[in-house]
This record gives C-alpha cells, structure tokens and sequence, in this order.
C-alpha cells in the first residue's frame, strides 16, 4: 500500500500494516487493489513514520472495536510503547490528532493515557506550565470552583 | 505554543484524555482550576462517580443546591443544612455511575442521623439524580441495600433518558418478599428503556415471586442490541426458568464474549452456547454440575484468554487441564481456586508450563511453594499480576527458605503482587528484585516488632517503584479489617489503632496507602 503524507513524501507499507488504521482498512476495501497512493494531507512525513513504526509492531494484535470495554487489567503501559512515546510534547499531540484522523484507537489510547500521566498528581499551576495554558478564570470564578471541588483535596 | 487540542477546538479529545484520570480525584480537581476550558472539560468527568471517593462524601452537599423549595423543605425535615444555592454546574446531571450499596454507604457516612434518615435521603439523592437530566453508564443494583420509594420508581418512568444510555447492569435481587414489587417494576423499566446494554449480571437466590422475574430477565436480554457479558448466580427453583435465559442469551451468540456462571443445575442448551468462537472469557464459580460444564467447554470450539475456576472437586482438574491445553498460548488470565490435591496441582502446573506461556496475570489460591512452582513462575516471563496465598505447611525455616526462593524468581515483568497472607511478608520483600508497583499484603493485629513495615520501607527505598501498597489486618480469628477507614475509626486507645496509626507514619514519604478497591486487579 503506498501512502502520502502532507509534504509529498511517499511510504510504502504492508497491507496488515495498513489495515491497523480503520480510515485506510475501509478505502482499501472500498478501493479494492490498486496502485494509487492513498494521500493523507492531515500527516507529516515524520509523524507518518512514527505511524507506521507503532502500527508495524503492534500488526498481529488483535482488533479493538469502539465499543470493546475489553478487560484492561492495568493502566500501565507496556514498555515498547513507553519508549515509543517518549517524545517531544508537538510530536505526542501529532501523533495524538493523526492517530484520531487514521482512526487507530490502541494509538489514541496510548498517546492520551501518555499526556494523562503527564497530568497526574500535579497542581494546577504545574500543569498550566507544562502545556503552557494561560489561566483565564477572574480571581472570583477560580475561588468558586475550589470552593466547590474542594472536597477532592482530601486525599 | 499550546496545542490546539487544550485550546477548545478538539474538546473530544482533550476529553479523551482526562478521561484516562478517572477516580483520580486529586489530578481532575487540578485540571478544573487550569482555566475555564480545563474547567468545563474536567468537571463532568470528576462528578461521574463521585460515590468512589473514598474519603469524606462531603460533595454530597452540593446536589442538594439544585432542589426545588418542596424538596428542601423535605431535606431539612431529614435535617439536611443546605449549604450551596446556585453551584456553577448541575452536578446531579454528570452522574455515570450508580451504585445503590455505595451510594447508602457515603450517605451513611455523610449523615450520622438514624437509619430510616438514610433510607429518606438515598431516596431523594435518586430523585435528584433522576430528576438532572443525568444519562446512567453503570448500574449497580443490590436489592437489599435499600428500599425504593415508589416515587422514585414513577420519577424513573417518567425519565426513560436516566436509564438509556446504560451499558453496565448488575442486579442483585432481594429475599424479602415485600420488596419484590418494586424489584420486578424495575426490571420492567430497564427492559422498556434499555438496548444498549453490553454486559448484564443477575443475582437472584430468592424463592419468591421467580417466574415473574426470570420472564422480565428475558425481557431485557431480548431488548438487547449486543450483549457481550452476561453474568448469572442463583440457586432454587430455576429449572426451566433458566432453560429459558440460556434460550435468550442465544440471540446474542455472535457477540457474547465473556460467561460468568454459579448455579445448581446444569441445562442442554448450555452445550450449544458455549459452543462459540467469539468466546474467549469464561468464570465458573462453584457450580454443582460443573464437570458437564467443563465437558461442554471442553467440546466447543471456543479457545479461552481469561478463565476464572473455582471447584473443590478433585475430578474436574483433567477437564480443567484440557481446557488449559486447548487455549495454550491464547490464554493471557487465569485463577484457579482448586482443591489442593498436590498431584493435580503439580499436573496443572506442568500444563500451565508447557501450553501456556503468555499467561500475563496469574490468581492461584492455597498451593504448596515447590520447585515445580518456581518452575512454572519462572517459565512466565510476560508475568505481570501475581496473586496468590500459599500453604504453610512446613518448618518454620523450610518455609523462610522457600520464601526467599520464591521472591528470587519473581520476574523482571512483575508490577502488581497481591499477597492473601501475613507470613513471611518481611523475607520476599527483603529478597524481591521485580519492580513491583503496586502491593497488598495482610498484616496480623499483634504487629508489635513491624518488621514487615521495616522490609517494606527497605524494599521503596531499593527499588523506587512502588507507588500503592494496600495493608489488610487480621483481627481475632474470623474477624477482619482492611484498610478500608476501619481501622480509623477505632478508639484511639486501642492497642490495634495506635498500631496503625504508627504503621501511617513510618510509610509516610516512602508509598501511598490505599483502600482495597483501589488497587485490587481481578478478573471480574
């Protein structure tokens, strides 16, 4: 299967490769055979590399459906992914908008579960820093939203 | 620069992300504060199940704001302060989850008025509930927790969007007769207002009133569109009437993935249920026929990745190890809670070494520590969640010894260790090298020397990895308390909560403690 990314730049990979992302699954049987590059104006070469370096590794997976609530028996990332996501943060959020446009849902999990542990057990001013978010709340509104959740603070 | 997905474009997918710090009460409080597009995104995640804080249920408060003023006045008659008007959001309309055994707990916790106050002020939580618009995810109904008003169950035909949205119901039925009423009202409803339901449990052990409810069960496994797990526990009087359910669930056979059954008898349709490929997670909880299930199981063409036993009868373990052979390397979960018959168990384990070396979590009850053990834990290097509790039934040394080779072996992958003893705690923690994350253990109350504690602070120190250790206390001979707020609310006197108490403060800094429910890995 041949595919082009924003800048032109062509990759040719595996059909089961391919067949990981359900947008490419579902123009290939739509297409059927053929030798046309499939043009993905949303991804850029290198983002599109790192696709398909997940995609290869985790080819013989089994299909996770949208609704499959599959048992997970941890939140723990197994660590070829952990090593697979250490990159910088615009790479992660690419890798999490191309993987919402390709429609690889393992990916979207592990790119979101990623920036979520990055979340976790920090305070508010830590997190505005390392997403670099300007706080937009009137001294009045934050101090109404603690005093409302302050009940999370029991910990 | 800011991503755009934190910027308010993608709002999806920011919300696909915090749902990941779901029950992580602390970090989503944080993201409220962010900024008022943190706020908006976080908030209805943190209010999905509130009720799984485990600490003080003080947010309860905040949905009494949204009462109308004959509802307040019935509030303060259960003598409820009002002390929110006017929240930033409807709070009550987040609600996902629903668990009535929990919610009359925080509500216990919340109010130290008499029991029947409880009962009012469940009551009128669900009104609110049901009331907010709130769309339900998760029910959990267990009959005998409390007593639903009748008004509660009118507000609920009324509301048919509470109950609509459902993908999660567990229904355990009461042996009351007075409650049966509203019992099979109920049922009523979720088959009239349900089809989106994927996995379905049923609990029912009472006599009383079964044909009715066996036919309203029917009735929501038909309205289905997909059911993918079904659970059932019974036991008198289910004859044809289960014939009948096992007929229902096979309008769902192209989608049922996962079985989880205890009852008394064993029914022929069974075999062409279980006869699936797209089974792949089976429990058998102490079945009586369950050796013509393991037959079943066994001629079918499914091929298991979890399987869940648990029988006390020595003959079924052949079965059992055919099982094993036939999903080999597709198995990934297993627990067993055998007989402890030791030539089964070393014929298991042989299986389980020679068909099944993907096995990544990993549930053994009472075995004998043996070479043969070792082997098998040794042969699993996918190995990730161990729990087990083993047999004491040598010398004093020769069990140290054993301990000590045990923690040796434990493999590099091991994260989570759940531990169903209080012996030799100090000696694995002492010799353990996997980077454990999480652990549970069981302390004796007459913890006065606390070398497990001391071992424990040795082993986060070692190795940095631990991040939650749950402690569970034995006290008297059948009598137990966990780390669950029990043991804080002793008297402060007592010998067993000075113990504790010291137990906190010397694990400060080094882990987190934590309640049971929060780190606990089963199957179900």
């Amino acid at each position: 299967v041949k595919l082009t990314s924003s800048e032109g730049t062509e990759f040719i990979i595996d059909r089961k490769v391919a067949e990981k992302s359900v947008l490419l699954k579902n123009m290939l049987e739509d297409v059927g055979e053929s030798d046309m590059a499939i043009p993905l104006p949303n991804v850029t070469g290198p983002i599109l590399n790192k696709v398909i370096d997940y995609c290869t590794h985790h080819r013989d997976d089994p299909f996770v459906s949208q609704e499959d609530d599959s048992k997970k028996v941890s939140d723990d990332i197994d660590d070829w992914d952990a090593e697979f996501c250490k990159v910088d943060q615009g790479t992660l959020f690419e890798l999490i908008l191309s993987a919402n446009y390709l429609d690889i849902k393992p990916l979207l999990d592990l790119t979101c579960k990623t920036v979520a542990n990055m979340i976790k057990g920090k305070t508010p001013d830590e997190i505005r820093k390392t997403f670099n978010i300007t706080n937009d709340f009137t001294p009045e509104e934050e101090e109404h939203v603690r005093k409302e959740n302050e009940w999370c603070e029991e910990r | 620069m800011v991503s755009k997905i934190f910027m308010g474009n993608m709002p999806e997918l920011m919300e696909k992300i915090l749902n990941n710090l779901n029950n992580e009460f602390y970090s989503l409080y944080s993201c409220a504060l962010v900024s008022r597009h943190w706020c908006e995104v976080s908030i209805p995640i943190l209010w999905q199940d509130p009720f799984s804080f485990y600490e003080s249920p003080t947010f309860i408060s905040r949905y009494f704001a949204s009462l109308n003023e004959d509802d307040k006045l019935e509030a303060k008659e259960y003598g409820i302060t009002i002390n929110f008007t006017n929240t930033l959001f409807n709070y009550a309309s987040f609600l996902k989850v629903l668990n009535l055994h929990r919610l009359c707990i925080k509500v216990y916790q919340y109010s130290d008025k008499p029991r029947n106050n409880i009962f009012n002020i469940v009551n009128l939580l669900l009104k609110i509930f049901i009331k907010s618009g709130a769309t339900l995810s998760k029910l959990d109904i267990r009959a005998n927790s409390i007593e639903i008003k009748h008004e509660v169950i009118s507000l609920l035909m009324e509301n048919k969007r509470f109950l609509s949205q459902l993908k999660n119901v567990s229904i355990r039925l009461d042996y009351k007769e007075t409650s049966v009423k509203n019992e099979i009202t109920l049922l009523n409803i979720l088959a009239e207002n349900t089809t989106k339901i994927n996995y379905l449990e049923f609990c029912s052990y009472s006599n009383y009133n079964y044909e009715q409810r066996f036919y309203e069960l029917i009735r929501i496994i038909k309205s289905q569109d997909q059911l993918r797990r079904f659970g059932f526990s019974g036991q008198n009087g289910l004859s044809t009437e289960f014939s009948n359910v096992i007929s229902a669930l096979e309008t769902h056979k192209k989608s049922l993935k996962e079985i989880s059954l205890q009852f008394n008898y064993y029914y022929e349709n069974f075999d062409e249920l279980i006869n699936s490929e797209q089974l792949e997670v089976i429990h058998l909880k102490s079945c009586n026929e369950e050796i013509k299930l393991l037959k079943a199981i066994n001629s079918g063409v499914c091929k298991v990745s979890t399987l869940e036993i648990c029988s006390r009868i020595s003959e079924n373990v052949p079965h059992i190890i055919q099982i094993l052979e036939k999903s080999g390397p597709i198995l990934q979960r297993l627990s067993l809670d055998l007989s402890n018959e030791v030539y089964s168990q070393y014929s298991l384990l042989k299986t389980l070494m020679t068909f099944c070396p993907n096995i990544i979590y990993l549930d053994i009850h009472e075995f004998e520590l043996s070479i043969q053990f070792f082997k098998l834990i040794n042969s699993l290097q996918k190995l990730q969640f161990l729990t087990l509790d083993w047999i004491n039934n040598v010398s004093e040394n020769v069990m140290a010894k054993y301990v000590k080779q045990f923690a040796e072996i434990l493999p590099s992958t091991l994260q989570y260790l759940n531990l169903r003893t209080s012996s030799h705690i100090d000696i694995l923690l002492d010799h353990c090298d996997a980077p454990l994350k999480k652990l549970l253990f069981q302390l004796s109350c007459y913890m006065k020397e606390m070398k497990e504690i001391k071992s424990l602070i040795k082993f986060c120190k070692r190795k940095k990895t631990l991040n939650a250790v749950n402690i569970y206390v034995r006290r008297f001979f059948c009598g137990i308390g966990g780390y669950d707020g029990y043991l804080d609310r002793l008297s402060r006197t007592d010998e067993l909560y000075i113990n504790w108490n010291k137990i906190k403060k010397d694990l400060e800094g080094y882990v987190k403690l934590m309640p049971q429910d929060c780190i606990i890995v089963n199957l179900v």
